[in-house]
This record gives structure tokens, sequence and C-alpha cells, in this order.
């Protein structure tokens, strides 16, 4: 059990190879599973469960995951009925769902279909390659991974929080010119 | 616009899905309404799902090469190596089998171009045959083969000789059962019996045995119906020979 609770912590901090032990502790009883209820090859179910356990670490480790009572296990195999519901893959047998079953997947959260532009995610993508590391890796942290600006100041190393909050404002700024000059050159 | 920091803060709680009922609709009604702010949404929003998405596909190649490692997969599909195999494997059955088939077809034709039934000048055949024996003949003159080799063959249990023997050899012949002639045959060319039809019987057999593609057989068998005196067939088997070598 205490390995388990020290897997989740590594999990919750972002550790990767944490990551890569839940897939192959995970694996067999997730495929099992979505054998017995879809008629999916074998691509598909991989391809399902690597989904599966991408959205728990994401959860997880933004922090949208703070009980896991059940183990992490349940939570896995939530998600995985939650995108089974949302068709991600066509079941053959109907995913059986008590009370318990409904609140448990109500807390759940999986990203939604977006409806964002493929065009502007491309710009976008372009336009951070081409600003430096630390910009990309402080506009990541802060924008996506949710860490503070107290947080970004001691990974980064910046002499104070105030310096980080510049540095970040001046690599929005160059993000927001390169997507314009980048668009533009595009159109 | 420049975002002050709680509303940069809004925003991500907004991304985070951390807000509570009241402040989300506080927070739409505002989206609603300003169209600056409006569009700052709009590009945290884009940049949040991009970013999103470039963190699920990098971990997504990472699980795979996971996979990989642990689960390696057997390539299905053959390599160039596998596949020249295949190639030079079916090319050898194409040609064999072309090989054999023209090889059947030529026995064939030169078995149906030599064998004629040899004739009855044994029994004169009567309109209403009363016996067994006169049916036996009957059948084997009316072209009745099968019929006849059986007739043919229940005879030898009472009146066994030599002309319903090699008939009943020739019947069988004539129906297609070529097997079963063959030892009939054999027993009456050997040099020991001196059977009446042993001339017929080596002609026979020797293109018995070409039907049924047993050529060592025939190749002995036509040597000795050359070598056999004043043989009836002994040009026709010289011809036929010819013929064989030239294909």
């Amino acid at each position: 059990m205490s390995e388990q609770i020290n897997l989740l912590e590594k999990l919750r901090l972002g550790d990767e190879g944490a990551l890569r032990q839940a897939y192959l502790e995970h694996r067999s009883a997730f495929l099992r599973w979505a054998t017995a209820i879809t008629n999916a090859q074998e691509q598909d179910l991989l391809d399902f469960y690597q989904e599966t356990l991408i959205i728990f670490y994401q959860n997880l480790s933004m922090g949208k995951i703070q009980h896991l009572d059940r183990g992490v296990a349940p939570y896995l195999f939530g998600i995985g009925k939650k995108l089974l519901l949302n068709r991600w893959l066509r079941v053959t047998r109907e995913i059986s769902l008590d009370p318990t079953d409904v609140l448990f997947l109500q807390q759940i959260d999986i990203p939604s279909n977006d409806t964002i532009d493929e065009e502007w995610k491309i710009t976008f993508k372009k336009a951070m390659a081409l600003l430096n590391e630390n910009c990309r890796r402080i506009l990541e942290w802060f924008y996506y991974h949710d860490c503070s600006i107290e947080v970004i100041c001691e990974r980064m190393g910046y002499s104070s929080e105030e310096v980080t909050r510049v540095t970040k404002m001046r690599c929005l700024k160059k993000l927001r010119e390169i997507i314009s000059s980048v668009h533009i050159a595009g159109a | 616009m420049d975002l002050n920091d709680a509303e940069i803060l809004l925003i991500k709680n907004f991304l985070h899905k951390r807000m509570t009922p009241a402040e989300e609709q506080a927070f739409n009604a505002r989206v609603d309404t300003d169209t600056e702010f409006r569009s700052e949404v709009d590009f945290y929003t884009n940049m949040f799902a991009t970013l999103r998405d470039q963190e699920r596909d990098r971990l997504k190649k990472m699980l795979e090469e996971v996979e990989q490692a642990n689960f390696p997969k057997q390539s299905k599909r053959p390599t160039w190596g596998k596949w020249l195999a295949i190639l030079l494997g079916l090319a050898v059955l194409a040609w064999f089998l072309f090989w054999r088939n023209t090889k059947a077809t030529n026995e064939e034709r030169f078995f149906v171009e030599y064998f004629k039934p040899y004739e009855n000048t044994v029994q004169v055949i009567t309109r209403s045959p009363q016996t067994n024996v006169e049916q036996a003949w009957q059948y084997y003159d009316q072209g009745k083969y099968a019929l006849a080799a059986a007739q043919f063959s229940q005879m030898k249990a009472t009146d066994k000789n030599a002309d319903s023997e090699f008939f009943e050899a020739m019947a069988l012949m004539a129906a297609g059962n070529t097997e079963r002639a063959i030892p009939l045959f054999e027993r009456m060319e050997s040099d020991s019996l001196s059977h009446k039809y042993q001339q017929p019987a080596r002609w026979y057999l020797a293109l018995a045995f070409l039907r049924t593609g047993k050529l060592n057989d025939f190749k002995k068998m036509s040597e000795k119906v050359k070598a056999t005196p004043n043989h009836f067939n002994a040009d026709k088997m010289n011809a036929l020979n010819e013929q064989m070598t030239g294909h």
C-alpha cells in the first residue's frame, strides 16, 4: 500500500518515470476489462488505455484529483467508462453504472472536444517553437501546469517573484508578436 | 488589452475548472458583454488547449515507447527476403504444376491416339443372348465395357479361359479401370506362360502404364513389344516412342 501511495505522490509531482511504472502495473487488468466490453482491435485498445492513463496523469499532476480513496485502478476504470460513454470506442456490452458510480464519474474530469481552429494550433506551435527555452517553460508552467509565480521563480532560480512576473509578461508579449507575424506570413 | 493579476487568475481558474457556479456566472456575463475580455479569454483558451494537446502527444509517444519496449510486436509483414522466398516458392510450384499438367496431357493424348479396344474375334453375337457368356460379348461389342468386365469376371469362376481373361482385362481398361487391368495383362504377357494373348497383352500393358503415368514400366514394356518377334504393333510402338521422345 505504501508503494501505491509513493507512486501516487510521484505522479502528482509530474514524475514521468512513475507514469511508465503505472502503465505497466495496470495495463493487463485494463485491457482485460476493455476487451470484455468492446470488440475493438488490439491497437485501438492500447490507444484507449494510453489515452485513459494520460488523462489520469494530467488530472493528477494538475491537482484535479485530491483524493484517491478507492485507489488508482477504480479511477482509471472510471475515466475509461467516461470515455466509453462519450463514444471513444464502440461498446458491445452495456456499461453497468450504479448510483455511486454515477457520482464518482461526475467528479472525474475529462477534456472536452475543443473546437479550436487547426490552423491556429499550427500557428501557435510554430510560435512556441520560436521562443527561447526559458520562455516556453515559464508559459507552460504558468498557464498549463498552473504553477504559481512563486514556484516558477524557485524553479528558474530568478532573484525575485517580480523578475519572474516581468519575464513571464515579456515572454507572453513575444509569443503574441510571433503569432501575429507567423499568421501574417502565412496569410 | 493588458490584464491585471486578478483577471489572469480569473482566466486560469476558468481554464482549470475551479470556479464556483456564482463565479462562473459572473465570468460568462463579462465574456458576453466585454469584447476585449472575450478576445483575451479566447486567446488563453486556445493556448491552453494547444498546450494540452502538445503535452498529450508527447506523453502518448512516451507510452507507445514503453509499450514497444515491454511488449514488442513481431512484424507481421514479411521482410524482402521472405517475399523473395515466397515468390521463388510460387514460381517453382507454378512450374511444377505446369510441367505435371503438360506431361499428363501429353500422356493422355498419346493414350487416346493409340488405344483402341481389341476387336472381338471370338464370339459371334446373337440378337438375343441366352447365356452369361453371350451377354458378356454383347456388352463388349456394344461398348458397355464396365458391364462386360463384370460378366467376364463372373465367367472366370465357372469357365476360366484365355478369351474371358483377356477380354475382362480389355473391358476393364476400356472402361477406364486401368489399374485393375494391369495385373491381368502382366500375368498374360509373362514369357513363362505363352498365353494366347501374350502379344496384345504386352501392347495394352504398355499403354496401361502410359495412361497411369508409370513411364519406366512403359519404357520397359515398350522395349519388350519391339523385341517380340513379329509383334503386330511393333511399328506403332516405334511411332509412339518417337512421338514421346519428340516432346
